[in-house]
């Protein structure tokens, strides 16, 4: 169980996966450049209506139009989740290595 | 010289100076090239406060193109003062900027309750002093394929240099339409201009570089490769929805 959990901490702990991830959120915008420039009136409605309720209706309704959009917000949010990742890991190193050093530390 | 608006006469002079420099620098006359360009920055300069004045208290959101070779021929005010031997790449390149302003001019206003905070201002000034940053990097990027040989790392310096200012200012430029959207519309996000997603995937598009330069996977070559095809993706993205339809420049000061 441990060495699971060890493998999905490292995987999220990547800076392969971030660059990997800014890459992928870069061309799914330019996708939705061009779907935007002729699709506007479906996206217009997202701020009155709100995520949830504009994903249900507009979203659900034009899969083909929308789906670079919900793709962005899945990018984003494992963008988001890689961030927080690799913080604290860099957060946990840093105390060790804090700790370790009482010396330093003045009386 | 009446009627002539004279934000454009004087782009018009700064153009044919930059363009007079750039071929003086290639025929090493390195005093006459910056003499030419200084001249060229002063009245670009002139244009800038003419045109910016002109449009107040109004946003002239498209005009970009004639702000762009003023701060870029700014950040190469040092290559030009030091003697740099690959100047003629900077002057062609500012001159170039002058040019595809001077050949594709568009003008934009947007409404004036619309644009009624500093905000608008700054998310305008900022991205272009981004966009000149990025073009520099990516002139330094080209620079760097062509003379280093050994692929030296201090030869990426100024690459990485030009890169983290210009996503200073574009990330300020980005903070202050997120403000300017909110304090117009109310929204964080104005969907009705599909441009905005193009500028966030520059941003990313940077944000990607800055994650390989520092963690050095890529190669010194490769890593130069990206930053010099990010002035494509600026240009491609950024400045060409700003340009306007091909029109031959009417040199009216010029008549007699």
């Amino acid at each position: 169980m441990g060495s699971v959990l060890t493998r999905i901490w490292d995987f999220w702990c990547s800076v392969r996966l971030t660059v990997l991830l800014l890459f992928l959120i870069m061309i799914d915008l330019w996708i939705g450049y061009f779907v935007l420039e002729s699709h506007k009136s479906y996206f217009v409605p997202l701020n009155q209506l709100g995520l949830t309720e504009w994903a249900g209706t507009y979203g659900i309704t034009h899969p083909l139009i929308t789906s670079w959009f919900f793709v962005l917000v899945f990018l984003l949010a494992s963008l988001g989740l890689n961030t927080f990742v690799c913080t604290t890991d860099k957060l946990i190193s840093l105390l060790r290595a804090y700790s370790s050093f009482p010396s330093l530390m003045p009386s | 010289m009446s009627g002539i608006p004279p934000g454009e006469a004087t782009f018009q002079g700064a153009v044919l100076l930059y363009l007079f420099g750039f071929f003086a620098s290639l025929f090493r006359a390195r005093r006459l090239s910056r003499i030419s360009i200084g001249l060229g920055l002063c009245s670009n300069l002139l244009s800038a406060g003419a045109r910016y004045y002109n449009a107040w208290p109004l946003l002239p959101l498209f005009q970009g193109p004639f702000f762009l070779p003023l701060f870029f021929g700014v950040c190469c005010t040092s290559r030009f003062r030091d003697d740099h031997p690959k100047v003629p790449l900077f002057s062609g390149a500012l001159a170039l900027m002058g040019l595809t302003a001077l050949f594709f001019p568009n003008d934009f206003y947007v409404p004036f309750l619309k644009s009624k905070t500093i905000f608008s201002h700054l998310y305008f000034v900022f991205g272009v002093v981004g966009r000149a940053c990025f073009f520099m990097s990516a002139l330094w990027a080209v620079l760097f394929l062509i003379d280093n040989k050994n692929q030296n790392k201090g030869g990426m310096g100024p690459v990485y240099t030009w890169v983290v200012r210009g996503f200073v200012f574009w990330t300020l430029s980005m903070f202050s339409a997120e403000a300017w959207s909110y304090l117009s519309t109310g929204y964080p996000v104005v969907w009705e201009d599909a441009s905005m997603t193009t500028t966030i995937a520059a941003w990313f598009y940077y944000a990607c570089f800055l994650h390989l330069h520092l963690y050095g996977v890529w190669s010194l070559k490769f890593r130069s490769i990206f930053a010099a095809i990010g002035a494509v993706v600026v240009f491609t993205f950024t400045s060409y929805p700003e340009l306007g339809a091909f029109r031959i420049p009417e040199f009216r000061w010029a008549r007699f």
